[in-house]
Protein backbone atom coordinates (compact mmCIF):
# COMPACT_ATOMS: atom_id res chain seq x y z
CA UNK A 1 0.00 0.00 0.00
CA UNK A 2 3.02 2.25 0.21
CA UNK A 3 4.49 4.07 -2.77
CA UNK A 4 7.38 6.39 -3.55
CA UNK A 5 5.28 8.24 -6.14
CA UNK A 6 5.80 11.51 -4.26
CA UNK A 7 9.52 11.52 -5.14
CA UNK A 8 10.56 13.86 -7.95
CA UNK A 9 10.47 12.15 -11.36
CA UNK A 10 8.91 8.95 -10.07
CA UNK A 11 5.93 7.95 -12.20
CA UNK A 12 4.46 4.93 -10.41
CA UNK A 13 6.78 4.14 -7.51
CA UNK A 14 4.95 0.91 -6.85
CA UNK A 15 5.36 -1.71 -5.64
CA UNK A 16 8.26 -0.94 -3.34
CA UNK A 17 10.96 -3.54 -2.91
CA UNK A 18 11.59 -4.76 0.60
CA UNK A 19 14.61 -5.92 2.58
CA UNK A 20 14.09 -7.34 6.07
CA UNK A 21 17.06 -7.18 8.44
CA UNK A 22 15.18 -8.23 11.55
CA UNK A 23 11.80 -9.92 11.66
CA UNK A 24 9.65 -10.41 14.72
CA UNK A 25 6.78 -12.85 14.85
CA UNK A 26 3.85 -11.62 16.89
CA UNK A 27 1.37 -14.41 17.38
CA UNK A 28 -2.19 -13.40 16.89
CA UNK A 29 -5.44 -15.31 16.87
CA UNK A 30 -6.46 -16.63 13.45
CA UNK A 31 -9.87 -15.40 12.37
CA UNK A 32 -10.95 -17.16 9.20
CA UNK A 33 -13.83 -14.83 8.42
CA UNK A 34 -11.74 -11.69 8.85
CA UNK A 35 -8.88 -12.91 6.65
CA UNK A 36 -11.35 -14.03 3.99
CA UNK A 37 -12.95 -10.58 4.00
CA UNK A 38 -9.56 -8.84 3.94
CA UNK A 39 -8.13 -10.66 0.90
CA UNK A 40 -10.21 -8.75 -1.71
CA UNK A 41 -8.68 -5.53 -0.32
CA UNK A 42 -5.15 -6.71 -1.03
CA UNK A 43 -3.20 -6.14 -4.20
CA UNK A 44 -2.56 -9.89 -4.27
CA UNK A 45 0.41 -9.93 -6.59
CA UNK A 46 2.21 -7.29 -4.52
CA UNK A 47 1.33 -9.00 -1.25
CA UNK A 48 2.64 -12.32 -2.57
CA UNK A 49 5.86 -10.85 -3.96
CA UNK A 50 6.49 -8.93 -0.71
CA UNK A 51 5.97 -12.08 1.37
CA UNK A 52 8.28 -13.98 -1.00
CA UNK A 53 11.03 -11.35 -0.80
CA UNK A 54 11.22 -11.82 2.96
CA UNK A 55 10.80 -15.62 2.77
CA UNK A 56 7.33 -15.91 4.29
CA UNK A 57 5.24 -16.86 1.26
CA UNK A 58 4.54 -20.33 2.69
CA UNK A 59 1.93 -22.05 0.52
CA UNK A 60 0.90 -18.77 -1.13
CA UNK A 61 0.98 -18.65 -4.92
CA UNK A 62 1.55 -15.80 -7.35
CA UNK A 63 -2.01 -16.21 -8.59
CA UNK A 64 -4.61 -16.31 -5.87
CA UNK A 65 -6.30 -19.71 -5.70
CA UNK A 66 -9.95 -19.76 -6.73
CA UNK A 67 -11.57 -21.27 -3.63
CA UNK A 68 -9.39 -19.67 -0.96
CA UNK A 69 -12.34 -19.16 1.37
CA UNK A 70 -12.51 -22.93 1.86
CA UNK A 71 -8.79 -23.52 2.18
CA UNK A 72 -7.92 -23.06 5.82
CA UNK A 73 -4.19 -23.72 5.40
CA UNK A 74 -3.98 -21.10 2.69
CA UNK A 75 -5.88 -18.58 4.84
CA UNK A 76 -3.61 -19.36 7.78
CA UNK A 77 -0.55 -18.60 5.65
CA UNK A 78 -2.12 -15.29 4.60
CA UNK A 79 -2.83 -14.53 8.26
CA UNK A 80 0.76 -15.34 9.20
CA UNK A 81 2.39 -13.24 6.47
CA UNK A 82 -0.06 -10.36 6.82
CA UNK A 83 -0.69 -10.08 10.54
CA UNK A 84 2.01 -11.94 12.44
CA UNK A 85 5.20 -11.18 10.51
CA UNK A 86 6.49 -7.81 11.62
CA UNK A 87 9.49 -6.34 9.83
CA UNK A 88 11.23 -4.75 12.77
CA UNK A 89 14.32 -3.46 10.96
CA UNK A 90 14.72 -3.19 7.20
CA UNK A 91 14.04 -0.98 4.25
CA UNK A 92 11.59 -0.29 1.47
CA UNK A 93 13.10 0.47 -1.92
CA UNK A 94 11.71 2.68 -4.68
CA UNK A 95 11.52 0.55 -7.87
CA UNK A 96 12.50 3.49 -10.09
CA UNK A 97 15.20 5.38 -8.18
CA UNK A 98 16.36 2.80 -5.62
CA UNK A 99 15.80 5.44 -2.94
CA UNK A 100 15.64 3.55 0.37
CA UNK A 101 13.04 4.17 3.06
CA UNK A 102 14.25 2.82 6.40
CA UNK A 103 12.07 0.69 8.68
CA UNK A 104 13.03 1.24 12.33
CA UNK A 105 11.26 -0.40 15.28
CA UNK A 106 8.67 -1.66 12.79
CA UNK A 107 7.87 1.85 11.53
CA UNK A 108 8.64 2.77 7.89
CA UNK A 109 9.91 6.31 7.43
CA UNK A 110 8.38 7.55 4.18
CA UNK A 111 9.29 11.21 4.67
CA UNK A 112 11.20 12.85 1.85
CA UNK A 113 13.38 15.95 1.87
CA UNK A 114 12.41 19.18 0.10
CA UNK A 115 15.04 18.62 -2.62
CA UNK A 116 13.48 15.24 -3.47
CA UNK A 117 10.07 16.73 -4.21
CA UNK B 1 -20.97 2.66 29.35
CA UNK B 2 -21.76 0.97 26.12
CA UNK B 3 -22.63 -2.71 25.99
CA UNK B 4 -21.89 -4.37 22.70
CA UNK B 5 -23.90 -7.39 21.73
CA UNK B 6 -21.87 -8.85 18.85
CA UNK B 7 -18.30 -8.25 19.85
CA UNK B 8 -17.11 -9.08 23.30
CA UNK B 9 -16.06 -5.65 24.45
CA UNK B 10 -13.78 -5.43 27.40
CA UNK B 11 -12.96 -1.77 26.99
CA UNK B 12 -15.04 1.31 26.44
CA UNK B 13 -13.66 4.56 25.17
CA UNK B 14 -14.05 6.03 28.66
CA UNK B 15 -11.00 4.09 29.68
CA UNK B 16 -8.88 5.98 27.20
CA UNK B 17 -9.39 9.09 29.33
CA UNK B 18 -7.47 7.28 32.00
CA UNK B 19 -3.86 8.40 32.03
CA UNK B 20 -2.75 4.83 32.78
CA UNK B 21 -3.71 4.00 29.20
CA UNK B 22 -0.88 5.98 27.72
CA UNK B 23 2.62 6.79 28.88
CA UNK B 24 2.57 10.44 29.83
CA UNK B 25 6.28 10.49 30.66
CA UNK B 26 7.26 9.17 27.25
CA UNK B 27 4.85 11.60 25.62
CA UNK B 28 6.41 14.58 27.42
CA UNK B 29 9.96 13.34 26.92
CA UNK B 30 9.40 13.04 23.17
CA UNK B 31 7.38 16.28 23.07
CA UNK B 32 4.27 14.82 21.46
CA UNK B 33 0.81 16.46 21.60
CA UNK B 34 -0.90 15.39 24.78
CA UNK B 35 -4.50 14.11 24.59
CA UNK B 36 -6.56 17.28 25.07
CA UNK B 37 -10.12 18.60 24.78
CA UNK B 38 -10.17 18.07 21.02
CA UNK B 39 -8.93 14.50 21.41
CA UNK B 40 -11.66 13.78 23.95
CA UNK B 41 -14.36 15.37 21.79
CA UNK B 42 -13.29 13.09 18.93
CA UNK B 43 -13.39 10.06 21.25
CA UNK B 44 -16.89 11.06 22.42
CA UNK B 45 -18.06 11.48 18.84
CA UNK B 46 -16.69 8.10 17.76
CA UNK B 47 -18.22 6.43 20.79
CA UNK B 48 -21.60 8.01 20.01
CA UNK B 49 -21.34 6.56 16.50
CA UNK B 50 -19.95 3.20 17.60
CA UNK B 51 -23.05 1.18 16.76
CA UNK B 52 -22.90 2.42 13.17
CA UNK B 53 -19.18 1.75 13.00
CA UNK B 54 -19.62 -1.83 14.20
CA UNK B 55 -22.62 -2.42 11.93
CA UNK B 56 -20.54 -1.30 8.93
CA UNK B 57 -17.99 -4.07 9.68
CA UNK B 58 -14.91 -2.05 8.75
CA UNK B 59 -11.97 -4.09 7.49
CA UNK B 60 -9.44 -1.27 7.29
CA UNK B 61 -9.37 1.86 9.44
CA UNK B 62 -6.74 4.55 9.05
CA UNK B 63 -5.98 7.55 11.25
CA UNK B 64 -3.99 10.48 9.94
CA UNK B 65 -2.03 12.51 12.48
CA UNK B 66 -2.47 9.89 15.19
CA UNK B 67 -0.25 11.74 17.68
CA UNK B 68 -0.26 9.86 20.99
CA UNK B 69 -2.47 7.22 19.40
CA UNK B 70 -5.30 7.18 21.95
CA UNK B 71 -8.05 7.57 19.35
CA UNK B 72 -7.22 4.69 17.02
CA UNK B 73 -6.23 2.55 20.02
CA UNK B 74 -9.66 3.16 21.56
CA UNK B 75 -11.40 1.91 18.42
CA UNK B 76 -8.98 -0.98 17.97
CA UNK B 77 -9.70 -2.09 21.55
CA UNK B 78 -13.42 -2.27 20.89
CA UNK B 79 -13.87 -3.03 17.18
CA UNK B 80 -12.01 -6.27 16.57
CA UNK B 81 -11.32 -8.08 13.29
CA UNK B 82 -10.17 -4.98 11.53
CA UNK B 83 -6.80 -3.88 10.23
CA UNK B 84 -5.61 -0.58 11.71
CA UNK B 85 -3.13 1.86 10.17
CA UNK B 86 -1.85 5.03 11.86
CA UNK B 87 0.07 7.78 10.09
CA UNK B 88 1.96 10.72 11.56
CA UNK B 89 4.48 13.14 10.09
CA UNK B 90 6.30 13.37 13.43
CA UNK B 91 8.56 10.34 14.09
CA UNK B 92 8.26 10.89 17.85
CA UNK B 93 4.49 10.67 17.61
CA UNK B 94 4.88 7.36 15.74
CA UNK B 95 6.98 6.02 18.62
CA UNK B 96 4.43 7.11 21.23
CA UNK B 97 1.64 5.64 19.06
CA UNK B 98 3.46 2.30 19.05
CA UNK B 99 3.81 2.40 22.81
CA UNK B 100 0.13 3.27 23.33
CA UNK B 101 -1.01 0.43 21.06
CA UNK B 102 1.24 -2.04 22.89
CA UNK B 103 0.13 -0.85 26.33
CA UNK B 104 -3.46 -1.58 25.32
CA UNK B 105 -2.67 -4.87 23.58
CA UNK B 106 -3.89 -3.73 20.19
CA UNK B 107 -2.16 -4.11 16.85
CA UNK B 108 -1.76 -0.98 14.75
CA UNK B 109 0.51 -0.64 11.70
CA UNK B 110 2.34 2.69 11.95
CA UNK B 111 3.82 4.70 9.11
CA UNK B 112 5.86 7.89 9.45
CA UNK B 113 4.50 9.85 6.49
CA UNK B 114 2.96 13.12 5.31
CA UNK B 115 -0.84 12.71 5.05
CA UNK B 116 -1.61 10.04 2.41
CA UNK B 117 1.17 11.12 0.03
CA UNK B 118 3.04 7.80 0.33
CA UNK B 119 -0.06 5.61 0.07
CA UNK B 120 -1.74 3.90 -2.82
CA UNK B 121 -5.07 2.96 -1.34
CA UNK B 122 -7.40 2.11 -4.25
CA UNK B 123 -10.59 2.50 -2.20
CA UNK B 124 -9.40 -0.05 0.37
CA UNK B 125 -10.07 2.04 3.46
CA UNK B 126 -13.45 1.90 5.20
CA UNK B 127 -12.88 4.68 7.69
CA UNK B 128 -10.43 7.58 7.90
CA UNK B 129 -10.07 9.67 11.06
CA UNK B 130 -8.31 13.03 11.14
CA UNK B 131 -7.85 15.50 13.98
CA UNK B 132 -5.91 17.95 11.82
CA UNK B 133 -3.70 20.88 12.74
CA UNK B 134 -6.64 23.29 12.68
CA UNK B 135 -5.21 26.34 14.49
CA UNK B 136 -4.89 29.46 12.35
CA UNK B 137 -1.19 30.36 11.89
CA UNK B 138 1.18 31.80 9.32
CA UNK B 139 1.51 29.32 6.44
CA UNK B 140 5.28 28.96 7.06
CA UNK B 141 4.61 27.67 10.55
CA UNK B 142 3.04 24.49 9.13
CA UNK B 143 6.45 23.55 7.72
CA UNK B 144 8.36 23.59 11.01
CA UNK B 145 9.03 19.98 12.04
CA UNK B 146 8.06 18.97 15.56
CA UNK B 147 5.12 19.36 17.90
CA UNK B 148 3.86 22.55 16.19
CA UNK B 149 2.83 20.38 13.24
CA UNK B 150 0.15 18.92 15.49
CA UNK B 151 -1.67 22.25 15.61
CA UNK B 152 -0.27 24.78 13.06
CA UNK B 153 -2.89 24.91 10.31
CA UNK B 154 -1.90 27.96 8.23
CA UNK B 155 -4.53 30.33 6.80
CA UNK B 156 -7.98 29.71 8.37
CA UNK B 157 -6.41 26.58 9.88
CA UNK B 158 -7.22 24.85 6.60
CA UNK B 159 -3.85 24.56 4.84
CA UNK B 160 -3.06 20.95 5.76
CA UNK B 161 -6.66 19.76 5.66
CA UNK B 162 -7.17 21.20 2.18
CA UNK B 163 -4.17 19.19 0.94
CA UNK B 164 -5.91 16.00 2.01
CA UNK B 165 -9.51 16.57 0.85
CA UNK B 166 -9.00 15.86 -2.90
CA UNK B 167 -7.58 12.35 -2.31
CA UNK B 168 -10.17 11.13 0.22
CA UNK B 169 -12.71 9.85 -2.27
CA UNK B 170 -10.25 7.54 -4.02
CA UNK B 171 -8.86 6.29 -0.70
CA UNK B 172 -12.24 5.31 0.74
CA UNK B 173 -14.44 2.34 -0.15
CA UNK B 174 -18.00 2.86 -1.41
CA UNK B 175 -19.40 2.84 2.10
CA UNK B 176 -16.34 4.63 3.48
CA UNK B 177 -16.59 7.38 6.07
CA UNK B 178 -14.33 10.25 7.12
CA UNK B 179 -14.35 11.63 10.67
CA UNK B 180 -12.90 15.09 11.10
CA UNK B 181 -12.28 17.56 13.92
CA UNK B 182 -12.81 21.20 12.87
CA UNK B 183 -13.08 24.59 14.55
CA UNK B 184 -15.55 27.37 13.73
CA UNK B 185 -12.99 29.60 11.95
CA UNK B 186 -12.10 26.75 9.56
CA UNK B 187 -15.37 27.84 7.84
CA UNK B 188 -17.53 24.78 8.38
CA UNK B 189 -20.01 25.82 5.71
CA UNK B 190 -17.28 26.05 3.08
CA UNK B 191 -15.82 22.75 4.26
CA UNK B 192 -19.18 21.05 3.73
CA UNK B 193 -19.42 22.61 0.27
CA UNK B 194 -15.89 21.48 -0.69
CA UNK B 195 -16.58 17.96 0.53
CA UNK B 196 -19.90 17.93 -1.33
CA UNK B 197 -17.95 18.74 -4.52
CA UNK B 198 -15.67 15.78 -3.75
CA UNK B 199 -18.74 13.53 -3.42
CA UNK B 200 -19.45 13.49 0.30
CA UNK B 201 -22.43 14.23 2.52
CA UNK B 202 -21.79 15.78 5.90
CA UNK B 203 -23.32 15.29 9.31
CA UNK B 204 -22.36 16.91 12.60
CA UNK B 205 -21.65 14.38 15.37
CA UNK B 206 -20.54 16.73 18.15
CA UNK B 207 -20.23 20.42 18.90
CA UNK B 208 -18.53 21.71 22.01
CA UNK B 209 -17.48 25.17 23.10
CA UNK B 210 -13.82 25.15 24.06
CA UNK B 211 -11.93 28.31 25.02
CA UNK B 212 -14.43 30.56 23.26
CA UNK B 213 -14.41 28.62 20.00
CA UNK B 214 -16.83 26.02 18.72
CA UNK B 215 -15.16 22.70 18.07
CA UNK B 216 -16.91 20.23 15.75
CA UNK B 217 -16.63 16.58 14.91
CA UNK B 218 -17.96 16.05 11.39
CA UNK B 219 -18.73 12.77 9.69
CA UNK B 220 -18.59 12.57 5.91
CA UNK B 221 -20.08 9.69 3.93
CA UNK B 222 -19.88 9.03 0.23
CA UNK B 223 -23.02 10.08 -1.59
CA UNK B 224 -25.01 7.18 -2.92
CA UNK B 225 -25.52 7.12 -6.64
CA UNK B 226 -29.26 7.14 -7.30
CA UNK B 227 -30.53 3.84 -8.64
CA UNK B 228 -28.10 1.67 -6.71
Amino acid sequence: MLTSRCLKGVVTGYPLGIVAKEIKIQESEFNKDFITRLIPKLDWNVFWSTAKQIGYEGSLTQQIIADYENNENFLKDVHHALVEVDIFEGELICPETNRKFPITDGIPNMLIKDNEL
Amino acid sequence: MLILSNNVATTTFDEMYDKSKWNINLLRELNVYEPSEDTFLLLDALESDLENIIASKPRMVLEIGCGSGVVITAIASVVKDCHYIAVDINPNACNVMKNTAEMNKTHVDIVNADLLKSFRLNSAIDMIIFNPPYVETEDEETLVAGISQSWAGGAKGRKILDELLPVLNSALSLTGTFYLVAISYNDIEDLEKCMHDYGFNCSVLKIRQILGELLFVLKFSKERVIGR
